[in-house]
């Protein structure tokens, strides 16, 4: 894309990021900050973990998403018994004019926005055939690739309470996220607007705001946003701070983590912050963008270690002790 | 980036600004802990307005770290930093960044816009807390001992009036010396001018009184030189004069002139003596009285010290009488005053002869003048240890005692020795053994715990003594 088509999509980006934003609102009540994640994600051409109990709206987030950014959406529902071929497609044997033949059939993979529910539930088999989709964005069956369409993300949800019959993320997959995402409980307030909104007649929907096109031109636009050198030493620095082995790594990151973050963490932390900035109307990125995005980058790529589990630590606590530890400048 | 570093040049003076009160008050903390360390140094070292020395030194000391601090050149990133700081996130610092691009074009811009918004009063300074708290414990201190009674104060105010009684002198004894001036042939102006210059080098280096003295000594003794090696040309041209005019005279010199009688008999006595009838001959004229600046040297002795002063009075008073001195009446260098040194030696004080220290003291007691010291040195048979090593001595000598000085009955001191009679053909090794003696009395003299006076006493007997040798 051309210079000056980068700058007319950056000087457009805040208002179409607050219009997106407003649609995806008339829809969903409350949690902002898990739309406003997701949002970010998207532009920045990640994958994003959704953890929260079931009766959230995940699903119907992901829907309107998908309506307001005008893309095809898929949702896989993942069982034990789901197998690879059933995501991705496979061939199958149909009757033409000229005999019989194989031909491909398309799986659910195959659309820009992929809701994988209950990812968790699936075997680590069907888990790995949605890896080659996230990260290449091409799948490859019967020895052919073939690729996804642009945009495309997966929007994962796992349920952080039935913890039997599943089968934990290996710590690979879970590094390819760019986010995981706390689905929190709607507060009273929110409660009430829901209830509200479902029964009410005429509530409005959700409308397209901008196409696969613009999304695209977004994208282009937020990858371009300059970041200080202070600026990204300090989420590098961040990086650095959750692994034990580290001389200058906080008390909290030896203590109780088993490993820390990878490479694609930092990659993670500083494409999210461009698109944020873009999105509150600056040219660059500050601390500010660093801190918002840290907790959402790091906390599915740190393990825990048995002295956090016996002192009853959480991710949570860890994560915003090594923040803390860690100044600016 | 041009226009990214204008927009920062009010944020440079802000920081600038700041970075001045913030070292005004690490300053203040320096100055007053610089202060307070100078009062609590004038607890050990007498140092003069030291409430003032303590004012100015933390005056200077502030006024230099704020000025330090403040010439300090303002970088534009540091500029960049505290605009961001305020709010602006992080806009100013990335837009002083390499590149180029319509984003960067975008960014600059909105850099630029920003600064330009910014009130850079809200740039503030680092706080200061920990600098004014240390500047308020070490001014604590210091009003403790400026408050504080300080026994080195009074050395102090007597310093200084030491050294303005010092500057006083000085400034007479130019003044002094110009006037002399004006009747001295140029060499003797020359050395006039030398021994001035000395005086004062001399009197800036001393530290107390008794070094003061010291060097009005040894200026007073090159003056009275000076003045009779002028008088004695002036005599010679004046002789001169009156031996070509011819007369007769008795030759024989009044006691007014101090001249030598012994040398009369001739025609140059004659001479002298008509010239002495009245005080319009030239040899009166040449004969003189003693220099002013020998009269402005006395007067500062007498303001350093009374009694050095008074001596020295007695010395002038007697050359003055005299017209002529001489070292001293045992020199026997047969000058005109020599032969008269006899008077000098016999009646004492104002015979109208130099005379050694001794004769002085002599003199003083008999007419009851005033001698040096604080208290008159005793004057006992002691017995003294062996001062000199008697395998430097050739011939043995049997006794190795000296007695010390003693009054004769006419007052007159006499200075006896162990085998020889003090002189120089005797078997004593003066040039050998004076100096041991005078070390060894100089250090006898610490041990005795004598006043600087009477030290002064014991080091200028030597010195004469040297003197003598040669």
């Amino acid at each position: 894309m051309s210079e000056q088509k980068q700058g007319s999509a950056a000087e457009r980006f805040a208002e179409q990021y607050e219009r997106i934003r407003t649609e995806i609102g008339k829809e969903m009540v409350g949690q902002n900050e898990v739309v406003e994640h997701l949002l970010l994600a998207v532009i920045a051409g990640g994958n994003v973990l959704l953890e929260g109990v079931p009766g959230l709206g995940k699903t119907h987030l992901v829907r309107v998403l998908g309506k307001v950014l005008d893309l095809p959406f898929s949702r896989i529902q993942f069982t034990p018994d789901l197998m690879p071929a059933d995501i991705t497609g496979t061939n199958i044997l149909v009757r033409t004019e000229e005999g019989n033949a194989f031909r491909f059939q398309e799986g659910p993979l195959f659309s820009s926005i992929v809701l994988a529910d209950e990812i968790n539930r699936a075997t680590p088999k069907t888990q790995a055939a949605l890896l080659e989709a996230m990260q290449e964005h091409a799948v490859t069956v019967a020895g052919e690739t073939r690729k996804l369409p642009e945009p495309y993300f997966v929007l994962a949800t796992q349920n952080p309470v039935e913890q039997e019959g599943t089968y934990p993320l290996p710590e690979a997959q879970l590094d390819r996220f760019l986010f995981k995402v706390l689905v929190p409980f709607p507060t009273l307030e929110e409660l009430n607007a829901i209830v509200d909104l479902t029964v009410k007649d005429g509530s409005s929907e959700a409308c397209r705001v901008i196409g696969a096109e613009e999304l695209l031109a977004m994208r282009a636009a937020a990858r371009s946003v300059p970041i200080a050198a202070p600026v990204q030493e300090y989420a590098l620095r961040l990086v650095l701070a959750t692994h034990p082995e580290n001389d200058g790594a906080p008390e909290a990151a030896g203590k109780y983590l088993r490993f820390g973050a990878s490479p694609r963490a930092a990659q993670a932390l500083l494409s999210v912050s461009r698109v944020r900035a873009l999105a509150r109307g600056r040219y660059n990125v500050a601390y500010d963008d660093i801190r918002f995005a840290a907790p959402a980058c790091l906390r599915h790529r740190l393990a825990l270690n048995f002295e956090a589990v016996t002192a009853g630590k959480d991710t949570e606590t860890v994560l915003a002790e090594i923040l803390a530890a860690v100044p600016e400048k | 980036m041009k226009e990214v570093i204008k927009a920062l040049r009010p944020v440079k003076n802000r920081v600038r600004r700041n970075r001045f009160l913030q070292g005004a008050a690490a300053g203040l903390a320096a100055g007053l802990g610089a202060a307070a360390l100078l009062q609590a140094a004038a607890f050990f070292v007498p140092v003069p307005d030291r409430g003032l020395w303590a004012a100015a030194a933390a005056a200077a000391v502030c006024l230099l770290t704020a000025a330090g601090a403040a010439l300090r050149p303002v970088r534009s990133r540091t500029a960049a930093e505290a605009a961001d700081d305020c709010g602006l996130e992080e806009r100013a610092i990335t837009a002083l960044e390499e590149g180029d691009g319509e984003i960067r074009r975008l960014q600059r811009e909105d850099a630029c816009a920003a600064l330009r918004r910014l009130d850079v009063k809200k740039i503030r300074p680092k706080s200061a807390r920990k600098s004014l708290l240390a500047a308020l414990a070490c001014g604590i201190v210091l009003t403790v001992l400026l408050l504080a009674p300080n026994a080195q104060d009074r050395k102090a105010s007597e310093q200084k009036i030491f050294r303005q009684t010092l500057e006083q002198g000085e400034k007479e004894i130019d003044r002094a010396a110009e006037e002399d001036e004006a009747a001295l042939p140029e060499e003797k102006k020359t050395e006039l001018r030398k021994i001035t210059g000395d005086l004062k080098r001399d009197l800036q280096a001393s530290r107390d009184e008794a070094d003061a003295l010291i060097a009005l000594d040894r200026a007073e003794k090159r003056l009275e030189k000076l003045r009779e090696q002028t008088a004695g040309e002036a005599m010679g041209v004046a002789e001169g004069a009156e031996g070509r005019t011819g007369g007769e005279g008795t030759g024989q010199a009044k006691d007014s002139s101090g001249s030598g009688s012994e040398n009369s008999g001739d025609g140059k006595a004659s001479a002298r003596g008509d010239g002495q009838q009245g005080a319009g001959t030239p040899r009166d004229a040449a004969a003189g009285g003693q220099m002013k600046t020998q009269n402005a040297v006395s007067a500062l002795k007498t303001a350093v010290n009374p009694s050095a002063g008074q001596k020295a009075g007695g010395q002038s008073g007697a050359a003055a009488q005299s017209g002529q001195g001489s070292q001293s009446s045992q020199s026997g260098d047969g000058s005109p005053a020599a032969g008269a040194g006899g008077t000098g030696q016999q009646t004492g004080g104002g015979a109208g002869t130099g005379s050694t220290n001794l004769e002085e003291k002599a003199g003083g007691r008999n007419s009851g003048g005033h001698v040096m010291g604080d208290r008159d040195p005793e004057f006992r048979e002691r017995q003294y240890e062996t001062i000199y090593d008697p395998e430097r001595v050739e011939t043995a000598l049997q006794d190795e005692t000296t007695n010390q000085n003693r009054l004769s009955d006419d007052g007159s001191v006499q200075l006896e020795t162990g085998p020889g009679r003090g002189e120089t053909n005797g078997s004593v090794p003066w040039g050998e053994v004076l100096q041991d003696y005078a070390d060894t009395e100089a250090r006898a003299a610490d041990r005795e715990n004598l006043t600087v006076r009477e030290r002064q006493w014991v080091t200028d007997y030597y010195t004469i003594l040297a003197e003598q040798q040669d």
